[in-house]
């Protein structure tokens, strides 16, 4: 493989890792949130000081940053066997998502 | 335009580009189930279509929570679910899209076999599962928008 390609190929494999991490994290956090700090029902909340969402994110944008580096040492290394493990990857975030908005919205 | 009028028509533009966007990212879905097949443009124009879409609906999320959240939870607690529901799928729908486009765009004839095969397989699971959240996302969001507009 020519190295170009090879750079390439693990930069690629760190951007979607840290993609599917942001998601993942995302879900986790917010299942999380819901199972250990309920919040109040929100018929009674006027108004609050922070936004969920935007700190769900925030945290799933750290989660990924750091996840980046991991993923591109990792496919440096062996670029199939970080491929490979993509698909698992991708369908384990359709789930969980799927699985938080449905139980934990 | 008064504040309210600018977030109508904000959340207007929000929905049609929502709709197009899901619609859209059924495309590279289809396309990429021949895992052989070749089809950046669609790839692209469909991962650009969701990121445009999703850019008002992050921008009026405060104005949302400020003005209708509490209106929506008192008399329609399910539609107020509904949205939280929505919001969660479409994070998931523009990360999983993005996945796909970079799946797709990295395939190359330098890479072997097996490399391109995962990357191809990526792409694919990657648009079937944003082109499914979307339309999820699409379908509530008509909800929510006929019950509770701004």
């Amino acid at each position: 493989v020519p190295p170009a390609a090879e750079r390439r190929g693990a930069l690629g494999v760190a951007a979607m890792a840290a993609l599917l991490a942001v998601a993942l994290t995302y879900a986790v956090t917010r299942v999380a949130q819901a199972a250990l700090y309920p919040e109040p029902d929100p018929a009674l909340v006027v108004w609050s000081t922070r936004i969920g969402m935007y700190w769900r994110l925030a945290i799933g944008a750290y989660a990924g940053a750091m996840v980046a580096p991991l993923a591109h040492a990792w496919a440096r290394r062996d670029l199939a066997a970080a491929t490979a493990a993509l698909p698992a990857l991708v369908g384990a975030t359709i789930a969980v998502m799927a699985l938080q908005s449905a139980v934990f919205p | 335009l008064s504040n309210t009028a600018l977030l109508r028509v904000l959340e207007h533009v929000h929905g049609h580009l929502g709709v197009l966007a899901a619609a859209a990212l059924w495309h590279p879905a289809i396309l990429l189930r021949n895992l052989r097949r070749r089809a950046p443009l669609s790839a692209a124009l469909a991962t650009t279509l969701i990121s445009v879409a999703a850019a008002p609906g992050f921008y009026l999320y405060p104005s949302y929570r400020s003005s209708l959240k509490q209106r929506l939870f008192l008399h329609a607690p399910r539609i107020g679910w509904l949205f939280e529901r929505k919001e969660h799928l479409a994070v998931g729908a523009l990360a999983l899209a993005w996945t796909g486009l970079i799946a797709h765009l990295l395939l190359s004839r330098q890479l072997p076999g097996t490399v391109n095969a995962s990357l191809a397989r990526t792409a694919h699971l990657a648009y079937v599962g944003a082109a499914v959240l979307s339309t999820v996302v699409v379908i509530i969001g008509v909800t929510v928008a006929v019950n509770a507009p701004f």
